[in-house]
């Protein structure tokens, strides 16, 4: 794996901002994925990539991250009340895709609550979440703006934790689940003619759960067409193949991927899940770069980054 | 940003924030604001002097300093005996309620119950426990307590965070010393906030885990952090400063705890 060196990162022009949305469940992990990255911004040695917050909801977070996550205690459920509440994350990221290529991204993380996505199994968010008003404007056509580059969409299944079941509204399993949420999404996207031209990534997280650990090498087959087969089934059948990538990462990791494959997590009864090793070097994401890579170039770099 | 300080008559409201004001080598909990602080006498807040005062705190984060400030209302102990609420204590009562309904953080004060108490008095006859700071038996400790949730579940509707401290953990804890070097604030290593909450859940609180679980759904569900045990003293700088480090690590830097 070839690894990034420490060099300066230069302001690129605004220009070249790239907008990438993040959704999926409540609880899924789309801030403490953020803040994770935006916690290696001070890593004394960064071997994985460098990073730097560009706007103050970026440093923010950042702070989240060292106050909260590093000292054992969950982030806060994101809430927002309407489109202008959605966080907007900045961040360089230099990315090393070869050996002697740097490649320097301008990003943008927008932070959707777990509401919306939720929300999408039922129709058109605006309607059920009912926020929609003359000087709101709707979270689908800020989602499917042109200027969105990419969508990242967490899944998560945790099998003891049924999904959010509906009473007027029969789910089936994680599965169903995420099949109609991801519908939605489809009907959503389609008349705004994002199907085209939206790279799309569906990634795992939690992916250092013993159960998923050993199939994150090829999420496709081990994770998506297994795990969630009719959801797996609608997206290739929908979303043109080469806009589309299953990817698994995790934000906490492992304790050491070869001799010690535990998750780096504390369980506790009754609160989410919560560090275990929080300094730089017993912390080692998993594949948290490489989505955002392909999600704004379009190439495919090393899973494992 | 409201803070309310709430707690049954002599478990030590006015003196866990006055505490404060005593400097310390290495705290991490500085008041800025003195005005906060009139005189170093301690009375006892009385009927009718209810009234939030604002004070300002730095704490030291990781991540840096963070600026508290906040309103603090500290409440006669009296007002919550029911008998009492309509009578002298009315306007004292008004006025919890207009900050209660706005407050995001809560600070609930309890006595040690017997058990806690008796058996430290079996194992050490140095302190002559009176019965003011005794909370009662488990049974109606616990039940003060589900006294307490209904008032969070009705006159709190913004609150966020919810911490539980059982104070005067001097007069119980037999070596407390040692348990404060075990919760101290050291990042990124030792104890973290979900375990010493998980700790005194198993130990201190246990009698009443299952209405601090129950209070935690019902606050926002899924909502990590809303509850949070404490255990302080007044003699132990440390102790006493978790609960308000934990507050400020919620908080962004424009005083407002981050949606």
């Amino acid at each position: 794996m070839q690894l990034l060196r420490r060099p300066s990162l230069t302001p690129t022009k605004r220009n070249e901002q790239q907008l990438i949305a993040l959704l999926g469940p409540a609880a899924v992990g789309k801030t403490t994925y953020i803040a994770t990255l935006l916690h290696w911004e001070d890593a004394p040695q960064n071997e994985y990539f460098k990073v730097k917050d560009t706007d103050g909801d970026a440093t923010e977070l950042k702070t989240q991250a060292q106050d909260l996550l590093c000292q054992g205690q969950p982030l806060q459920l994101t809430r927002v009340r309407e489109v202008f509440d959605i966080r907007k994350y900045g961040l360089y990221l230099e990315v090393c895709p070869q050996p002697r290529q740097k490649v320097l991204l301008d990003l943008r993380c927008l932070d959707y609550p777990g509401e919306i996505f939720n929300a999408m199994q039922y129709g058109d968010p605006d309607e059920v979440l009912n926020r929609q008003t003359p000087d709101n404007p709707s979270y689908m056509d800020d989602i499917f703006r042109k200027d969105i580059r990419g969508c990242m969409i967490f899944l998560d299944s945790w099998l003891d934790d049924p999904p959010p079941v509906a009473l007027s509204h029969q789910i089936v399993g994680w599965d169903d689940y995420y099949l109609k949420c991801l519908r939605g999404f489809y009907h959503q996207a389609n008349p705004r003619q994002r199907v085209s031209n939206l790279r799309l990534v569906v990634a795992l997280s939690k992916c250092e759960r013993g159960e998923f650990w050993p199939t994150r090498l090829d999420p496709d087959l081990d994770i998506f067409k297994r795990r969630f087969p009719q959801t797996y089934a609608f997206l290739i059948e929908k979303w043109p193949p080469n806009n589309l990538l299953f990817h698994a990462l995790s934000t906490f990791g492992v304790l050491d991927p070869i001799r010690d494959p535990r998750p780096n997590r504390k369980t506790a009864p009754g609160v989410s899940d919560t560090l275990r090793h929080s300094d730089f070097k017993e912390w080692k994401p998993y594949g948290v770069i490489s989505p955002l890579y392909w999600l704004c170039t379009g190439h495919k770099m090393n899973p494992h980054v | 940003m409201g803070i309310l300080v709430i707690g049954d008559a002599f478990t030590g409201k006015t003196q866990f924030i006055n505490a404060l004001a005593e400097p310390e080598a290495n705290q991490r909990v500085q008041p800025i604001d003195w005005t906060y602080f009139d005189g170093k006498t301690i009375q006892r807040t009385s009927a009718g002097s209810t009234a939030s005062k604002p004070l300002e705190v730095l704490v030291h984060l990781p991540s840096g300093s963070k600026h508290l400030l906040v309103e603090v209302m500290d409440t006669p102990g009296e007002v919550w005996k029911n008998e009492n609420r309509a009578e002298i204590y009315a306007q004292d009562w008004q006025a919890i309620r207009e900050v209660s309904v706005q407050s995001e953080g809560i600070f609930l004060i309890l006595p040690p119950y017997n058990d806690l108490l008796r058996a430290e008095e079996q194992n050490h006859t140095g302190q002559i426990i009176e019965g003011n700071h005794s909370g009662g038996s488990i049974a109606e400790w616990k039940s003060r307590f589900q006294s307490w949730i209904e008032f969070f579940k009705r006159d709190c509707p913004r609150s966020r965070h919810i911490l539980l401290c059982i104070n005067k953990a001097d007069l119980f804890e037999r070596d407390i010393s040692a348990l404060a070097n075990q919760f101290a604030y050291t990042p990124n290593q030792g104890m973290g906030w979900q375990d010493r909450h998980q700790y005194l859940i198993r130990r201190h609180f246990q009698p009443i885990a299952k209405e601090i679980n129950e209070l935690s759904q019902f606050k926002q569900k899924g909502e990590p952090g809303s509850v949070q045990c404490f255990l302080t003293s007044i003699y132990h700088r440390s102790l006493l400063e978790l609960p308000w480090i934990y507050l400020a690590s919620f908080l962004s830097s424009d005083h407002q705890f981050l949606a």
